[in-house]
């Protein structure tokens, strides 16, 4: 139930279904929350293991009760509570071992929940949400069985305007054909797109370890970094396109977590497509009041630009820290930080260097966009050795190569990475160019039944083949 | 007027297209369904094809499969390469004609199933052919291998043919086990495996043995037929499946790059639980069986004066387990390998182990067809190898070999 399984999307249709029984704003909230409920129930049989959630739940629903009723006051006491509390229920391994919980107990969700949590906390703190969450809203919210596992991080005032609508949102055939379509494209991408990379990158590492020729090794390295993001990709937006189809079948709509990652022309606009839910929350809590307040701290304008430099670092590294309790997060964090930073600095290098009409020819140019897609790709493909890698692993796949080959090696990903994204850029574009009085011929809804029965059917092929257990939801695991 | 006129003409025109959607869209999507599964099998039937029929050279006799004398079938697995089965004039897919052997010449004769036979390779190219000519360059005498082996012959069927087998004047019978033949050793065995578990009522049989309710026994036996329906259907519709080009493309797809745990799990109710670590009802029955069948042989052979070197060959998923050395707590890629030799040395004969150098053959998992499961050309050859260095390293005492001696002339 907590991966793209047939039973979860069961689940989810058939509290779809039952959801629509009444369009009464009580009914829908009693199913989502009986449905959320069944949802936990389901993942964990046993009760006691779910008591430290709860105690987490309940300390941040505290806190939310004294701040709506004006102590406004405690907002970075109940921060720091929160925070605090997410650090050694998740026993970060910079915290003393010995002051963990030693029992086993339940967290699946629990990085979701904190964002969740926080973000209700610190509006209402601010003053920025109008109206009280009651308990049993702020259970609603907070877990939500559609966005438990994984995301996408909803702010409550959207939440709040599709849930407790006098008047739901429209759900006529159409939109029911277009979700349905969605979720069997999640499906496909999850357990059949995924799984496949999967394999491959797993017979790649494998292969890093035989006696290969040199060629034969280097092409081995390349496999394992191209193939993770795309598997990466395949996993978290297929199960986000499950999630959001969901939500929408019960007159709710999610905030979109992707927007085509791959197409970006640099890291900064990678991480606007990437994961949208959680950069626009750091975005909104870290990046905008850390930038704020060092400009009021530190007025002189010629050191404007690297504050916001500072801030875009701080922001992205806590958003690499966030992924993982271990020090190779740690990297991960430096890495996706640095990557923002120096993309920074380059475009205020390249907007100080030429007029304002140069640099945006230069940056609408076809040449400079395709390297720079290329680049980004590959930076954040080599960053992700971090991500998946334990420290022994990585060293064995870096000992793996030399220094010399893996520098070019990143030079044949990024120019092959340049080529291939370069190619599928054009080749959609020309695709999408066809089109009649209703819109692109393939966005129309007889292409949309003809790709949905294709997944559909492919997966189920697969699946069946394969016969093993449905595959984990990587972002699961944060 | 006219504007509403215009409206109303587009609505109308709308609501016909959605009612025609409800024809269309079905269809366009049963459409979609045929062409892929239709391109899915003419691109495996390109890529894969099975051409002609090896079952006119062979026919059953009451002692298993037999090859007709003289006969010849071009045949070509999915996978494998196109091979010539020639039979010679004793019925006996083998290189060497049946005649006496030569004078001073050690005559090999090998038992066993399509694995010893060679399915799907060329048989200049299966161990068949290769291990005689190593042998004889090791040991520096005249080996002769004369192959008996055909598919599905069990060890009951060699039993009761073992005279075939000393009419061919062995010196020495080379037995060739594989997992198969363990589960194939119980004839009287229903073909399907059944998984480690509880022991399944019958249909209408409630679970203890206690009899249902007399009311309610009419709704069990109900249910108990459309139960075993529904699995009959499911397992047609699987047969139905198994037989098509798409089935071994996309398992030879998979079967390239999957991992051991996937392969595993893909396969729990077939290979996979001959590599339990502990055995299975179902394994036990075979063994038991086997070990009977092994005793007949062995008794016959000493009544013949001939001495029966038994040798178990491994799986693909075998391979790659004993080569990465890692495998989950509750399996063993070397139990049934220890079942065999206990069975085989009880009884009097020789066993030779070739499963621990397979650790010294890098990545030995590529030398087996990934979705028939069969050795190639590849894993012939190290199987030859691995086999020629037991042979010679005293196991028999006639094809013993000093190898430091042997270095030192090789040098």
């Amino acid at each position: 139930m907590d991966a793209a399984s047939f039973q979860f999307v069961f689940f989810g249709l058939a509290a779809a279904l039952v959801s629509n029984f009444s369009r009464s704003r009580h009914w829908r909230s009693a199913v989502l929350l009986v449905a959320s409920f069944t949802f936990i129930g389901l993942l964990e049989r046993h009760p006691f293991t779910l008591v430290p959630l709860a105690g987490f739940l309940l300390a941040g629903f505290i806190c939310l009760v004294l701040l709506q009723r004006g102590l406004s006051r405690l907002l970075p006491l109940f921060v720091v509570t929160v925070v605090f509390g997410y650090i050694w229920l998740k026993k970060y391994t910079f915290l003393p071992e010995g002051i963990f919980l030693h029992s086993p107990y339940f967290t699946l969700g629990l990085s979701y929940i904190f964002f969740r949590v926080l973000h209700v906390l610190i509006e209402a703190g601010e003053g920025g949400e109008k109206q009280q969450i009651g308990f049993w809203t702020y259970l609603l919210y907070t877990l939500n069985f559609t966005t438990f596992v994984s995301g996408p991080i909803q702010r409550y005032d959207e939440f709040a305007r599709d849930q407790f609508a006098a008047e739901p949102i429209a759900l006529g055939p159409d939109v029911i054909g277009l979700q349905l379509e969605r979720i069997v494209r999640g499906f496909f991408k999850v357990n059949v797109l995924a799984t496949i990379l999967e394999m491959l990158r797993q017979d790649a590492l494998a292969r890093m370890s035989f006696d290969l020729s040199p060629s034969a090794r280097f092409f081995a390295a390349m496999c394992l970094v191209v193939l993770y993001p795309l598997f990466l990709y395949s996993n978290f937006s297929g199960y986000i396109d499950i999630v959001i189809s969901l939500a929408r079948l019960m007159r709710l709509r999610l905030p979109e977590n992707f927007d085509r990652p791959f197409s970006a022309t640099s890291f900064i606009d990678f991480w606007n497509r990437w994961h949208i839910t959680l950069s626009n929350w750091l975005k909104t809590y870290v990046f905008n009041p850390l930038l704020v307040t060092l400009m009021r701290r530190i007025s002189a304008p010629p050191l404007q630009p690297a504050l916001g430099i500072l801030s875009f670092f701080v922001t992205f590294f806590l958003i690499g820290l966030w992924h993982g309790r271990t020090s190779e997060f740690i990297i991960f964090g430096i890495m996706q930080g640095g990557g923002v930073a120096i993309n920074k600095l380059w475009q205020y290098g390249l907007a100080g260097a030429l007029d304002r009409k140069r640099y945006k020819a230069l940056i609408a140019n076809p040449a400079y966009a395709a390297f720079a897609r290329g680049l980004t790709f590959s930076w954040f493909a080599f960053t992700l050795f971090w991500f998946w890698g334990s420290w022994a692993e990585i060293h064995n796949v870096f000992g793996a190569l030399s220094a010399w080959a893996w520098l070019e090696l990143w030079l044949a990903v990024w120019l092959c990475a340049t080529a291939v994204l370069a190619l599928w850029e054009w080749l959609r574009a020309a695709l999408l160019s066809i089109r009649t009085c209703e819109g692109p011929v393939f966005q129309s809804r007889y292409a949309r039944v003809m790709y949905a029965c294709a997944f559909g059917f492919t997966a189920l092929v697969t699946t069946i083949l394969l016969n093993q257990p449905v595959p984990d939801i990587v972002y699961k695991a944060f | 007027m006219s504007r509403s006129n215009d409206l109303n003409t587009a609505i109308s025109t709308e609501a016909k297209r959605w009612r025609w959607d409800w024809i269309l869209l079905p269809a366009l999507g049963l459409l979609t369904v045929c062409i892929l599964a239709g391109s899915t099998e003419l691109v495996a039937l390109w890529i894969f094809p099975e051409k002609g029929n090896w079952k006119n050279c062979v026919v059953n006799s009451p002692s298993g499969p037999q090859g007709v004398p003289n006969s010849v079938c071009p045949y070509k697995m999915a996978e494998g390469q196109w091979m010539e089965l020639k039979f010679n004039s004793c019925g006996d897919y083998t290189e060497v004609e049946c005649t006496s052997k030569p004078p001073g010449a050690f005559r090999i004769v090998m038992i066993g199933t399509s694995f010893a036979m060679g399915d799907g390779v060329r048989r200049e190219q299966t161990f068949a052919a290769l291990l005689p000519k190593e042998l004889s360059r090791l040991t520096g005498r005249e080996i002769q291998l004369y192959n008996e082996s055909l598919p599905r012959i069990s060890a009951h069927d060699w039993a009761l043919r073992f005279n075939q087998v000393t009419a061919a004047k062995p010196d020495m019978v080379l037995w060739v086990f594989n997992y198969a033949d363990v589960r194939i050793a119980s004839i009287t065995e229903p073909s399907q495996d059944v998984p480690d578990g509880p022991p399944k009522p019958f249909p209408g049989q409630s679970v203890g043995g206690q009899d249902a309710p007399p009311v309610s026994s009419a709704l069990a036996r109900l249910r108990g037929q459309v139960s075993s329906a529904a699995s009959s259907f499911v397992h047609k519709i699987n047969d139905v499946w198994r037989d098509t080009h798409s089935f071994v493309l996309l398992t030879h797809l998979i079967g390239v790059t999957e991992s051991q745990s996937q392969f595993l799990a893909r396969n729990r109710t077939g290979e996979a639980q001959y590599l339990n670590a502990t055995p299975s009802q179902a394994r036990l029955r075979h063994l038991k069986d086997l070990d009977g069948y092994a005793r007949d042989v062995l008794d016959r052979a000493r009544a013949a004066g001939v001495p029966v070197v038994a040798v178990f060959l491994p799986t693909r998923i075998q391979v790659a387990m004993i080569s990465n050395g890692k495998w989950q707590p509750d399996l063993d890629p070397y139990e049934l390998d220890n079942e065999l030799r206990t069975i085989i040395v009880s009884h009097g004969g020789t066993y030779i182990d070739i499963l621990p150098d397979i650790r010294t053959v890098p990545a030995p998992e590529r030398g087996f067809f990934p979705a028939d499961g069969h050795p190639n050309p590849e894993g012939h050859l190290m199987i030859s190898n691995l086999l020629a260095r037991e042979l010679t390293d005293g196991a028999v005492s006639a094809l013993r070999v000093n190898r430091t001696q042997a270095a030192l002339e090789r040098r």
